[in-house]
């Protein structure tokens, strides 16, 4: 889509018109001058949807400069950047508060000095609402508990009442805490330091502390078993919906995907909050399987580090321990908008056995590759990456095409919101936890040596779930949106002053459909111009000293004995047995969904005349487009193991399927091949593969109540390939046993409607 | 299509929720949801003839859905790449499955 740097002047003076005559629209629609109803009165918009093949606005209509060749879209200023030529940035690792439990009211209470209130059980609007219902006159009543920025609604977006209160707070108490905004980024932020500074309404992302600027890189939280999280997120976001620097909604709800958490802090229940509010999200770190596996919390696997050498057993099945995690917004219908821009972080979980800590022996920790200094949660040698892709205008602005509806491809590739850093390395292993955090990019990464071969890598994790045996191989498997592949590499063999190279291969469609070649190294190494996140992303410089990231003024040498190590097994294997009942959903394309109701409004809102061209059927029905008030499918109880097969469409797509709060263990392909990477594997996101389909076997517990499925190509997940799934399986006497009504989300709080249940998939009827 | 509704159910069942076994309360969710297909069925019936049954929805899925998802998967695909036109649900008409062609196997499921 990009158009070659090489291309003439008009071309590109062609290019940047057709970008700015979109812009153009964007703002104007953006701003209420015109309606979508206009742009299909003037025929810029088609029946579908989508834009039309008209030259000097779409990047897909012919060049009137070449025949046959579409007209593109420019290329990203760089300005003086050049690759590898600054550091890589490690994520910003956020200090957690301890807290204290209020033995008279329960509540979670936050250190004195940081003036927040108390985290409850009950969000804070069940309050607002009380004083409303005593004190009649809202909005002029003087609620106490009321949004200080507005003065209308709540100042906590969390629902109220017992459907939304935290499910197991007590046990589950938050022991520690974070206050994080989300808001405009920081005066100065680029790139690199060569590229244009973004303008503070460009990126959204969070920053530490209640409604101060956001920061980049992005954050990175470390939880362990037995310590619950509170994370109070505060949306600092302009008030003025308009104020988005072209793209962005100014609400949210942050989804911990996939961590074990009541439906009330998945962050996907409908349930975005507004600028001036905020939003308590209990992150239980609770293990799958407590109710039913090592209920007496015997087994030592099972277990979160202490933080003095010893372990805390926790309840549950260890096979389902869970490591590299992310968080990002998923406000319905504008998620892709404001991951791009900037709504995301990583959770890395630790555990007795995936410790993050390389010496401690007690035949329970792995000692995978990551650092000695801490008692556990070291990331010397054990580094997140965030993986993505970027553009920016002209004025090097950050840039979304919001006609998009297939996918959206950037030109720049960023690592940890870095363009193309190096990073320097000792002659060591290393464990490296790689995040695809595009919107519609796949990849597929290889390590190239100094003399340009591949070299080997130790796949450990898939989604964050350990793989029994580590899998040796050359190239990784393609690596769609949201996906984590956690590789261990071993530098040891190459000389200090070597420079390898972290190599993407995958050859897109331009189209953002998904995949198309897998070029080889030295094609790839060449580089594309007209895809120039094809090629190196991250070079490693292997150097005889490293600052510690963990004790900041230590010094790692390379002399210093490297004992981490990579044992054989890694986890246990969960057998696959027979299921209660299966479920095949399929994912693909109509001539128009159904996600207005006979009002012509969707839930939650959704811009006006928003298409939806991305459908999905439950068991071969009728296809469905996104609406939060309609349920797809049901699990009705506790413990039932399901095999579910996802079935792509069709028509040489290929879409990320991901499954909200469990895993799913992958079974087979159908008949076509599967990589030893997935057979077998837990995963929470899965490629369908073109005409492709894929089987795996699930069981929910521990919590329940509203979820969802959906596509992880956010523009296909916007336009809208999400399906709510009602999950019948909280404990026993909670309201998570029966369907949940549907939480509506508005300045003025919350309304709640009664969901429609397609018959499909509800095994009940 | 035919659509069963909760209206009424969800503050039913959570006032059941608070006294009694988690079983019960399953049972009399779907005590309402029989309820409520019932109403819905009748109200269509006035505007339907008398002989149309609609079949009722499946809840699972057999080895047979399955292979004849993927077998229109790949009809549509084919059809895309030979016509040009944008693939979606029922472009891959006429069709017909072919049980024979097995892409999906029962001990798979």
């Amino acid at each position: 889509m990009y158009i070659s740097s090489k291309a003439s002047r008009a071309r590109q003076r062609e290019a940047q018109n057709a970008r700015d005559n979109r812009a153009e629209i964007v703002k104007a629609l953006s701003h209420g001058q015109i309606t979508r109803r206009d742009l299909y009165k003037w025929g810029l918009l088609t029946v579908t949807g989508a834009m039309a093949l008209k030259n000097g606005l779409s990047p897909f209509a012919p060049s009137a400069y070449a025949d046959d060749i579409p007209t593109g879209t420019p290329r990203s200023p760089l300005g003086t950047a050049t690759k590898f030529s600054q550091p890589m940035p490690r994520l910003a690792l956020q200090t957690p508060y301890t807290l204290t439990k209020n033995a008279t009211t329960g509540n979670a209470v936050w250190p004195a000095a940081l003036g927040e209130r108390d985290s409850k059980r009950l969000s804070w609007h069940s309050d607002f609402t009380n004083f409303n219902t005593q004190n009649p006159g809202y909005p002029n009543n003087n609620n106490p508990f009321r949004n200080p920025l507005t003065m209308r609604g709540p100042f906590e977006g969390r629902p109220p009442g017992e459907v939304f209160a935290h499910q197991r707070w007590d046990e589950f108490f938050p022991k520690v805490g974070y206050v994080m905004s989300w808001g405009q980024v920081a005066a100065g932020t680029k790139f690199h330091q060569g590229m244009t500074a973004q303008n503070p309404n460009a990126i959204w992302t969070y920053g530490a502390g209640r409604f101060v600027r956001g920061t980049l890189p992005p954050f990175l939280i470390k939880g362990r078993y037995g310590e619950p999280i509170l994370t109070r997120i505060y949306n600092n976001t302009p008030l003025n919906r308009e104020d988005n620097g072209g793209f962005g909604r100014n609400e949210s709800q942050l989804h911990h995907h996939n961590a074990h958490n009541g439906a009330e802090s998945d962050g996907a229940a409908n349930v975005h909050h507004f600028p001036g509010t905020f939003y308590d999200y209990r992150w239980s770190t609770t293990l799958a399987r407590r109710d039913t596996i090592n209920t007496q919390a015997t087994e030592p696997r099972a277990s979160g580090p202490n933080g003095n050498g010893g372990l805390v057993n926790v309840k549950g099945d260890f096979r389902e321990l869970q490591g590299t995690l992310w968080a990002h917004d998923h406000r319905f219908f504008f998620t892709a908008e404001n991951v791009y821009k900037g709504n995301l972080g990583m959770v890395n979980y630790y555990s007795g056995p995936d410790r993050g800590n390389e010496e401690l022996v007690d035949n329970v920790n792995l000692r995978l590759p990551s650092g000695k200094l801490l008692d556990y949660g070291n990331v010397d040698f054990d580094v997140n990456l965030v993986m993505s892709d970027a553009a920016t205008s002209q004025n090097g602005q950050l840039f979304f095409d919001t006609f998009t509806t297939d996918g959206f491809l950037g030109d720049l590739p960023l690592v940890n919101f870095a363009y193309a850093p190096y990073m320097n390395v000792l002659p060591r292993k290393y464990r490296f936890r790689i995040l695809n955090a595009c919107m519609s990019r796949f990849f597929q990464f290889c390590i190239a040596s100094p003399n340009n071969q591949k070299i080997d890598m130790k796949f450990i994790a898939n989604d964050g779930n350990f793989v029994v045996s580590p899998i040796t191989l050359k190239t990784l498997d393609h690596q769609g949106s949201a996906e984590r592949y956690d590789i261990v590499v071993d530098f040891s063999t190459f000389p200090i002053g070597s420079r390898l190279k972290l190599v993407n291969l995958l050859e897109m469609r331009d189209d953002g459909r998904g995949p198309k070649d897998t070029l080889s190294l030295g094609e790839a190494l060449q580089g594309d111009d007209d895809d120039p996140v094809i090629g190196p992303m991250l070079e490693f410089r292997v150097v005889s000293s490293v600052p510690s990231v963990d004790v900041p003024g230590y010094t790692h040498f390379a002399t210093t004995p490297d004992n981490s190590q990579v044992p054989n097994p890694l986890t246990v294997q969960i057998p696959i047995v027979a299921p209660v009942r299966t479920r095949v959903v399929e994912f693909g394309r109509s001539g128009g969904g159904d996600s207005r109701g006979p009002n012509g409004q969707c839930t939650p809102d959704c811009p006006e005349n928003m298409p939806f061209p991305w459908t999905i059927k439950v068991n071969g029905e009728d296809a469905h487009s996104m609406n939060a008030n309609r349920i797809s499918l049901l699990v009705p109880q506790p413990g039932q193991i399901e095999h579910w097969t996802y079935v792509n469409g069709g028509g040489g797509w290929d879409h990320p399927i991901h499954l909200h709060f469990e895993e799913g263990i992958t079974m087979n392909r159908g008949n076509k091949p599967i990589p030893n990477t997935e057979l077998l594997v837990r995963k929470d996101v899965w490629r369908l593969r073109e005409s492709g389909s894929v089987t795996f076997q699930v069981q929910f517990g521990e919590y329940g109540g509203s979820y969802v499925n959906h596509c992880h190509n956010t523009v296909h997940e916007d336009f809208a390939m999400l399906m709510r799934i009602q999950l019948l399986t909280g404990v026993p006497g909670s309201p998570q046993t029966a369907v949940t009504q549907t939480p509506n989300p508005s300045p003025d709080g919350i309304t709640f409607t009664n969901p429609e249940i397609l018959p499909e998939g509800d095994p009940r009827t | 299509m035919k659509r069963i509704t909760t209206r009424g159910l969800c503050g039913t069942a959570f006032l059941l929720a608070a006294s009694v076994p988690a079983f019960a309360q399953t049972s009399s969710s779907a005590g309402n949801l029989t309820t409520a297909k019932t109403d819905t069925a009748t109200s269509s019936s006035a505007t339907t003839s008398s002989t149309t049954v609609k079949r009722k929805p499946r809840a699972t899925a057999t080895p047979e859905m399955v292979n004849e998802a993927i077998q229109r998967s790949e009809a549509r695909a084919a059809k895309e790449a030979a016509t040009g036109i944008p693939q979606k649900w029922g472009s891959e008409e006429p069709f017909t499955y072919n049980p024979a062609v097995r892409r999906f196997e029962a001990n798979q499921q």
